[in-house]
């Protein structure tokens, strides 16, 4: 396991790769439910298919400000690297 | 109709036509032909997959040594591969051999039970049933709020969890109810339904392919025709049957990152 390259202290986690799905079904599932319940309440029939393009439009927001975040979190993770490298491997577990 | 009593699993009616199979293929009766739901063969499976896995491991490691036997070596290189390639990679820093326990017995658990489906006279994957899926799912929501909640105090995880960073204060009251969704109540959903969802269609694929050609070559009639096809949809199950082997080893492995990318969530400071 010494011969592998140096790896960041940090792991590179916080890119859930199925998040994306998450916010728009999300997004839809919200306000779209909103939007039809607004509609029923209002007796409207364009507020439930308004609601499922906003809420995709929402959910399309999240995952392009995560993206942003974690390519945010890269960059930096990328730039103190070289003197974390050698801490994590003093670090490493015994067997 | 000799071909049912070899298989009871394989559910052709006595009548004419092919029954084609479906969900009631996943439905086993009691051993005894009682109302105990835990003593089905689904059930039994599982219990099997979780001892294999705790034996493989205990003799494996039993007698420990510097210069490993094969079985050891074996047995160290499977726990390598889950704590330097999911634990270590996504969790890293201090944290992540806390979970390593905990990841290595999921992805070995789930493994050793997916596989169970392309074992002869065992030949069902657990997972298939969504109700362990669900289970499983369930333990993993437990443990990732469970360790930010104990990280960061209930109000600041839910914070974390719920308020995006990096996004205009004026649009959070929006967005903060799909946040809340989509880590919160989406993420145990999917995590189950991907598990239970492969293992359903693979399971079914594969007892179509094996009634069906069975129906086809023994059974009916017709045109010439009929005989080759059977042969063609055997062909096409064992190739089915290797797919499955891919299928049961990668359900396992994105079964176990994405809880180990949901837990490192969890930790971070803020994400």
């Amino acid at each position: 396991m010494g011969t592998k390259a140096p790896r960041s202290d940090s792991g590179q986690g916080g890119a859930d790769p199925w998040a994306a799905f998450g916010y728009l079904v999300a997004g839809v599932g919200f306000y779209g439910l909103a939007g039809w319940a607004l509609g029923r309440w209002l007796h409207v029939d364009y507020l439930a298919p308004l609601g499922i393009v906003i809420g995709a439009a929402f959910g399309l927001y999240l995952v392009f400000a995560q993206l942003a975040r974690v390519s945010h979190h890269d960059s930096t993770d990328n730039s103190k690297g070289s003197d974390s490298s050698t801490d994590s491997d003093n670090r490493s577990p015994p067997d | 109709m000799t071909h049912v009593s070899l298989d009871g699993m394989v559910g052709i009616a006595a009548g004419n036509g092919f029954q084609s199979p479906g969900p009631s293929d996943f439905e086993f009766p009691d051993i005894f032909n009682g109302n105990q739901v835990l003593l089905a063969k689904s059930s039994l499976l599982l219990v099997l997959g979780g001892t294999v896995v705790a034996a493989f491991f205990l003799i494996t490691t039993r007698r420990m040594s510097i210069v490993p036997s094969k079985s050891q070596y074996f047995s160290e290189e499977a726990y390598g591969f889950v704590r330097n390639g999911i634990a270590q990679d996504i969790i890293g820093g201090r944290d992540y051999m806390r979970f390593v326990p905990l990841l290595t017995t999921m992805f070995f658990f789930i493994l050793v039970n997916n596989l169970f489906g392309l074992i002869p006279f065992l030949q069902f994957a657990p997972f298939s049933r969504a109700g362990f899926a669900y289970a499983l799912a369930a333990m993993v929501w437990v443990v990732y709020n469970g360790v930010g909640i104990a990280r960061h105090g209930f109000g600041a995880y839910l914070k974390l969890q719920t308020v995006p960073a990096g996004v205009p204060v004026w649009i959070l009251p929006l967005l903060v109810p799909l946040e809340f969704l989509s880590n919160l109540i989406i993420r145990p959903i999917t995590l189950s339904l991907r598990l239970f969802a492969n293992m359903f269609a693979g399971h079914l694929l594969l007892t179509l392919f094996a009634t069906g050609g069975a129906y086809l070559l023994f059974d009916a009639t017709g045109s010439f025709l009929v005989k080759p096809a059977g042969i063609l949809s055997f062909i096409l199950g064992i190739l089915v049957g290797f797919l499955e082997l891919i299928v049961s080893v990668l359900q396992a492995y994105v079964f176990t990152l994405l809880t180990a990318t949901y837990i490192q969530g969890s930790l971070a400071a803020e994400h």
